[in-house]
């Protein structure tokens, strides 16, 4: 395992460095192109490239701006396994973008037939480590010689049975699926004020060298306590733990990440030169 | 089963209320995840059925709340599965201005997305191919679809049509 681990750091340290960009929403199509000279990247939702003409908007898109692709729907978590007309259905996707890479979460989204609509977290046990790691093999054998990074999400009910702290948890996920890591920032500082840590201790019980993509966003106080709800611009908070990881060690991509309550696009530009001036100075 | 896949099945169940299995979490963290998914539903619709949602108007919190009581969304566009049977079951609603509403809205949808076979797990998919339909009301226009191409005519003229929805 330490042999193959070492391969895949090596395989992080030669993908591209693209610097900063958003997250992709079609109401800013023709802002992004415009504006494609102060974007590094952007980010889609594979999952919504769901035909031949969204296929070709994104195609227009990468012509003018790198695209990364982000999965919101594989579910690796699920213990029932991956549903084969999504894997086809990312397959195809990936297939026609060629993207540097492609990311998805480190969580389940559906069980039983049910749907939930949301990334849900997993027990932190050695059981939920396997099963990330069978799904991401086969996702691996189903997109040979892709970059795979996975995802730390936010999460607010703490779940029964715990073998491991969070920290740990992902490092053993990364490690046994073998994969990059994206580092959602706002994540750990959502879960660092929701489950009372310090973030810097957490990141640093993290595969820090397995880092390729950042993602930062910024959200709002709710009755089940922070929410990452991607409305409102990245808090200081966030933007200082960009500052303490780009101190250690290189990052590939950041994306700043908005879905509701849309600013105008030259306040996500400003976040974005804000985070490219980062990058350039670490 | 897995001990996992239990697990999982009886968190997805309480989150979006299908089923009331014992979970050995804390109980209030539970509603409030399980509210919030709700309020990020009602959201989406709002966001996707704008002209539905102000024709509603007060009534709109209570109907999505028991759209989503009643309807499980899926398929590869969960938000605009849910946001097209939220308008088809108010295409048939009593007040008229919501009846056209909910039409105007399910023809947009229409024009872009189609819906596919009960079989089919992806539930709705972008449409591709030929299109001639009449907008709904007495605004409305005819429009052409024709592979990426949309012509809309009307009379009074007829500004351009919305940009399509993809989330």
């Amino acid at each position: 395992m330490a042999a193959v681990g070492a391969v895949v750091v090596a395989v992080v340290a030669d993908l591209p460095r693209l610097g900063a960009g958003v997250s992709y929403r079609p109401e800013w199509r023709w802002e992004a192109v415009r504006h494609r000279g102060r974007l590094g990247c952007l980010e889609l939702i594979a999952d919504e490239l769901s035909g031949p003409e969204a296929l070709r908007q994104a195609r227009l898109l990468d012509a003018a701006v790198p695209v990364l692709l982000h999965g919101i729907g594989l579910s690796l978590g699920s213990a029932e396994g991956l549903d084969p007309w999504r894997l086809d259905q990312l397959a195809s996707v990936v297939e026609a973008l060629r993207p540097p890479w492609l990311s998805e979460h480190i969580a389940f989204t559906r069980a039983g037939g049910v749907e939930i609509g949301h990334l849900t977290p997993l027990p932190f046990t050695a059981e939920a480590v396997e099963t990330v790691s069978r799904n991401v093999a086969q996702l691996r054998a189903t997109l040979p010689g892709m970059p795979l990074l996975l995802e730390n999400i936010a999460y607010t009910v703490r779940l029964p049975g715990a073998e491991m702290d969070e920290a740990t948890f992902v490092r053993r996920v990364i490690e046994s699926a073998d994969t990059g890591l994206l580092l959602d920032l706002e994540n750990v500082h959502a879960n660092a004020l929701n489950h009372d840590y310090q973030p810097e201790a957490f990141l640093s019980a993290l595969p820090l060298e397995r880092v390729v993509e950042v993602h930062l966003a910024g959200g709002v106080w709710s009755e089940a306590g922070y929410a990452d709800t991607h409305s409102r611009p990245v808090p200081e908070a966030s933007w200082s733990l960009l500052e303490w990881l780009l101190a250690r060690v290189p990052v590939h991509a950041v994306i700043i990440e908005r879905d509701n309550d849309l600013p105008d696009f030259p306040e996500l530009l400003a976040e974005v030169e804000r985070a490219s001036r980062m990058l350039a100075a670490a | 089963m897995s001990e996992l896949a239990k697990l999982q099945r009886a968190l997805a169940g309480r989150l979006v209320g299908t089923a009331s299995d014992a979970l050995d979490c804390d109980p209030g963290a539970l509603v409030a995840a399980a509210r919030s998914l709700r309020r990020k539903r009602q959201e989406a619709l709002r966001r996707i059925l704008p002209q539905l949602w102000a024709a509603l108007g007060p009534q709109a919190a209570i109907r999505s709340a028991n759209h989503i009581d009643g309807y499980q969304p899926g398929g590869l566009l969960p938000h605009l599965d849910d946001a097209w049977m939220f308008a088809e079951g108010s295409a048939a609603s009593g007040d008229p201005r919501v009846r056209l509403a909910a039409r105007r809205e399910l023809f947009h949808l229409r024009l872009h997305f189609r819906r596919c076979g009960p079989r089919d797990p992806r539930r709705m998919v972008e449409r591709t191919g030929i299109l001639l339909a009449l907008e709904p009301g007495w605004r409305g226009g005819v429009v052409l679809r024709l592979g990426r191409w949309t012509w809309r005519a009307g009379w009074p003229p007829v500004g351009p049509l919305p940009r399509p929805i993809t989330e």
